[in-house]
């Protein structure tokens, strides 16, 4: 009979002890360094930060549509003052006395 | 703005006008094409491509920025092609051609140089990084910003004309260094598409694949215009002197 509450005996601590190990590592696990703040250090590398996308999509196709339509403007400019050199020489012309002829 | 409004050895500018030249119809079919692609574009951007799972929302700026990179390549590369053309002839037509590419190429290098940063700043942390292909791209962009700077300066003549073409033909290699630098310097540059990348999900090509029609037809309506527009100022140039040496404006010949 005490052979047999002995056997019963360490048959439980094996397996409690089995199981107090198994939680003790999955709260190592769920709780590591990595997840809570221990110590503040110099940035080495590309600072990783939380980056909001949606700006910078928003910023990105802002930024190449308005540079489009900023280079439509200059050649429309452009244009213009084409046309008014055009319409100058061609009143100069117009209002000319040929020296040779 | 359009072609030749003014005939150079004309005595009297016959075709001078107070209104602004006519626009030719084929820029007007190219416009109307392009607003077209511009609005399925966005649509395919912001409403059908679905968001990345890695770098979420901020990953559709990737549909701007490689198609731009490609407008970049083409627009240097008719700028070479036409500045080597100018080299050999002396052509005004190739002169025209070289200038407009160059411009429509350093608009779209601007482009690929603002968004990149930008889609840099969510996946590496930090907007700029000395990578092979970033700092060729840069480079790339310096030489033709010099060949604009060159025929902005002033009066252009033969000589800054030439100089200018040839800035166009030295920038050309460089376009080949942007392209495989990836491959032989590797760097953090993502190779998605080229250079032995996974590709994209079939529910992103089409905004993806978009991109590049929006950007073929943007490019190719703005080198049509500019190139239209630089063809008469050498016409109103040619028609001054024609009549300046005929006495017609009133100064020495």
């Amino acid at each position: 009979m005490k052979q047999l509450i002995a056997a019963l005996a360490l048959a439980l601590t094996l397996a409690a002890g089995s199981a107090v190990a198994q939680e003790s590592e999955a709260t190592e696990a769920e709780a590591s360094p990595e997840d809570r703040e221990t110590s503040f250090q110099n940035v080495t590398g590309p600072q990783v930060e939380d980056v909001p996308g949606g700006a910078l999509l928003i910023g990105a196709y802002g930024v190449a549509w308005f540079l489009v339509v900023a280079y439509l403007w200059r050649l429309a400019a452009l244009n213009r003052r084409t046309a008014a050199e055009v319409a100058s020489l061609h009143y100069a012309v117009k209002n000319a006395s040929p020296k040779d002829d | 703005m359009a072609e030749g409004a003014i005939e150079s050895d004309a005595p009297v500018v016959q075709h001078a006008a107070s209104s602004p030249p006519p626009v030719a119809p084929v820029i007007h079919v190219l416009a109307a094409a392009t607003a077209i692609a511009i609005g399925v574009f966005l649509y395919l951007v912001f409403f059908q491509a679905p968001t990345e799972v890695q770098m979420g929302i901020s990953q559709k700026i990737f549909y701007i920025h490689v198609p731009s990179a490609y407008g970049m390549y083409f627009g240097y590369t008719i700028s070479a092609v036409a500045g080597m053309i100018y080299l050999a002839k002396r052509s005004d037509r190739a002169d025209a051609w070289s200038l407009a590419g160059a411009e429509i190429g350093t608009l779209f290098v601007l482009i690929v140089l603002i968004t990149g940063p930008l889609w840099g700043r969510k996946a590496w942390g930090t907007f700029w990084v000395w990578d092979p292909r970033l700092t060729s791209t840069l480079l790339t962009g310096l030489i033709y910003v010099s060949f604009l700077a060159l025929r902005g300066f002033g009066q252009v003549g033969e000589v800054e004309k030439r100089f200018a073409a040839a800035l166009a033909v030295i920038g050309f290699p460089l376009l080949f260094v942007i392209k495989y630098s990836v491959k032989r310097w590797s760097g953090q540059h993502p190779v998605v598409v080229s250079g032995g990348g996974g590709g994209i999900h079939d529910d992103m090509k089409p905004a993806f694949f978009t991109g590049f029609v929006v950007i073929s037809l943007l490019a190719l309506l703005l080198i049509v215009i500019r190139v239209a527009i630089e063809r008469s100022r050498q016409e109103v140039e040619r028609a001054t002197i024609d009549a300046a040496t005929r006495g017609l404006l009133g100064g020495d010949s």
